[in-house]
């Protein structure tokens, strides 16, 4: 069982990814947060369970509280995490270069992601795990 | 006996007459004095002083030749029977006329005084000379009059600090410039009964050249009479002589007021194009996530539909298409807003009543305030005609207090205060509420984007503070905040140009 982690506030597009995730493979795990401060808090709280940590991180970037620019700080600073070889990607809405410029910038992000996530980019992934 | 015949050749004679100021002039002691010594070391009776005009000798002076006329007293000499003529030279080639002495008897002069006559008539071409630079003029007074025109404020010290030369741009008054010289700035200051602060800074500043043996420069402000800032360009600068030694120091200002102006014009306007460059950004931004992301949740709702073959769960899709739609619908509206906003240029401000207009918001706002226990207290009393467009101050009370109404605390009933502050020209409207705030530390950057939520709120979409401050500065005011988390926030706005004449 793979775990996939949705950092996302959008309850819709939450509802429709998981529904497609579902429908690729059946033996996979979505656990959805809806700001980056929840998705650092369940991080820091799983330290030191390596079995719980996810093996696939889906980052949207314009959310409330801790937008992902600031989960992306935070997320670097987590120490003594095994989370060097979970790929991140990000995944906005955004069409915008500057943002694209932005993260290709940092290194723990895999790959900026446009939405929507189709089925056919969750195979490569689940592919490459 | 005439020894030299005058020989009027030179073309350009009159002009130079002319230009020493030598034709319609009246008599001179100068000339007179030398025509006077000329009798004088020779004995001669008589004695002129004639330049060359044109066709005709022109007398200048003359001695013991009685007659009122000058112009006809070269004609009396051919009567006496010794004349002797000396030409008088310009620049020692041109000549320019005679100094003649004749007697009455035939007489020989002896080598002195052939000699004294020479030297004399030599004397005669020094001092046209000195006339050259500009008729009537030393050379001191051609120079100095060129150094008080020029528009700019010259100094010039000595090696001491002492003044040597002031221009009037430097010191305007004929007195003080004249009182200067020989003096330095302490003298300057004690005499006119100023703070001598500017002397000593003066001085430093010239220790520095002197020591340094370079030029500094510095910009300096002034406030005229009339009250406005005058900018000045200084210069302090050394000269030396030949061997390296410090002649003097010489001081230099011009005015470069219309230059800072159209500096400080050019970086307004980059400051203006900066900030509508990040707004531009930030819009993309918004328009990607906040626009984007519906159309792409309806794009997929549209696709699993179509794929669906349950009736029951194509009604679920259907359903959840709703909300999108309305989301979509309301950023797009405020989107629109705010790019109206920004293109309205010339604003109608309206004589508003603040509570009348605060009124009718909470009319409108009355089951939201209702459902949170709110109440509003309002003290306009210091201010309470705003000069605004209409639409705007309902939307700034609209947005402050449905903001405040969405972010009030669940531990305490909400109370929202309102103030207003008069200063001079301007008012200050105040809106500070009990909720639950905002963490200033983390947000300040962020807090009047668009786009920005900062609370886990259903439909929060961040457009309504960017909304607000698009109208604030529409209009040339500022808004800013002070909050801390739990502690609730306190809005601020400061409107400009607050008076009748607005309108």
């Amino acid at each position: 069982m793979k775990k996939f982690m949705l950092i996302d506030d959008d309850e819709i597009f939450v509802f429709l990814t998981k529904k497609t995730i579902l429908k690729v493979s059946a033996d996979v795990a979505v656990q959805v947060f809806a700001d980056g401060q929840q998705a650092i808090s369940h991080l820091q709280d799983i330290a030191g369970n390596s079995e719980l940590l996810p093996d696939v991180i889906f980052l949207d970037l314009n959310m409330p509280v801790m937008d992902g620019w600031e989960f992306l700080d935070e997320y670097q600073k987590l120490d003594g995490f095994p989370l060097d070889g979970v790929p991140l990607y990000i995944v906005s809405s955004s069409i915008s270069p500057y943002e694209m410029d932005r993260s290709a910038g940092i290194p723990v992000v895999t790959e900026f992601i446009i939405k929507p996530l189709v089925k056919e980019k969750f195979l490569e992934i689940l592919e490459n795990l | 006996m005439i020894n030299q015949s005058p020989t009027p050749d030179q073309a350009n004679t009159p002009a130079i007459l002319h230009l020493l100021g030598i034709i319609d002039a009246e008599p001179e002691d100068e000339f007179d004095n030398i025509v006077r010594l000329a009798c004088l070391l020779t004995a001669a009776p008589a004695a002129t002083l004639t330049f060359i005009n044109q066709d005709r000798n022109l007398c200048k002076s003359a001695a013991g030749i009685d007659i009122a006329d000058l112009e006809r007293a070269d004609q009396q000499l051919k009567s006496y029977s010794s004349v002797y003529r000396e030409p008088i030279k310009f620049n020692e080639n041109l000549l320019l006329g005679h100094l003649t002495v004749a007697f009455t008897q035939p007489t020989d002069l002896t080598t002195g005084q052939m000699e004294g006559l020479k030297l004399l008539s030599k004397q005669l071409g020094y001092l046209l000379q000195m006339r050259l630079p500009v008729a009537n003029r030393s050379v001191r007074d051609f120079y100095e009059s060129i150094l008080n025109n020029i528009p700019t404020d010259i100094v010039v010290f000595d090696t001491e600090h002492r003044y040597l030369f002031a221009n009037p741009g430097a010191i305007k008054d004929e007195e003080l410039r004249k009182f200067i010289i020989g003096k330095d700035d302490f003298e300057y200051a004690v005499y006119r009964k100023r703070d001598p602060a500017i002397a000593i800074e003066r001085r430093a500043q010239f220790q520095q050249v002197k020591d340094t043996g370079n030029t500094i420069s510095w910009e300096e402000n002034q406030k005229t009479a009339d009250g406005n800032i005058v900018t000045h360009l200084r210069r302090m600068f050394p000269v030396n002589d030949d061997q390296g030694k410090l002649v003097m120091v010489i001081g230099f200002g011009i005015d470069i007021t219309e230059r800072k102006e159209l500096e400080n014009k050019q970086r307004k306007i980059m400051e203006q194009l900066a900030v509508q460059h990040k707004q531009s950004i930030d819009f993309c931004n918004v328009v990607s996530h906040n626009l984007r992301g519906p159309l792409i949740n309806l794009g997929m709702l549209t696709e699993f539909i179509r794929e669906s073959e349950d009736p029951g769960e194509q009604q679920l899709l259907i359903s959840k298409m709703e909300p999108v739609i309305d989301n979509l619908k309301s950023t797009f509206n405020e989107l629109v807003e705010s790019i109206q906003v920004r293109q309205e240029t010339d604003l109608k401000m309206d004589e508003l009543n603040l509570n009348a207009c605060l009124s009718e918001t909470v009319r409108n706002l009355f089951f939201e305030l209702k459902k949170v226990d709110g109440n509003i207290h309002a003290d306009f009393s210091d201010a309470p005609i705003l000069y605004c467009p209409q639409k705007y101050l309902s939307s700034i009370f609209h947005n402050l207090i449905s903001n405040a109404i969405h972010y009030h605390s669940p531990e305490r009933p909400l109370s929202i205060k309102l103030l207003t502050q008069a200063k001079k020209n301007k008012i200050v409207l105040t809106v500070q509420d009990n909720g639950q705030g905002i963490d200033l530390l983390k947000h300040k950057h962020n807090i009047f984007k668009i786009g920005k939520v900062f609370h886990r709120r259903p439909g929060a979409k961040g457009l309504g503070l960017f909304m607000t401050k698009t109208q604030v500065e529409a209009i040339g005011g500022t808004i800013w905040v002070d909050s801390e988390p739990d502690q609730g926030a306190r809005f601020s706005i400061e409107f400009v140009n607050q008076s009748s004449e607005a309108l």
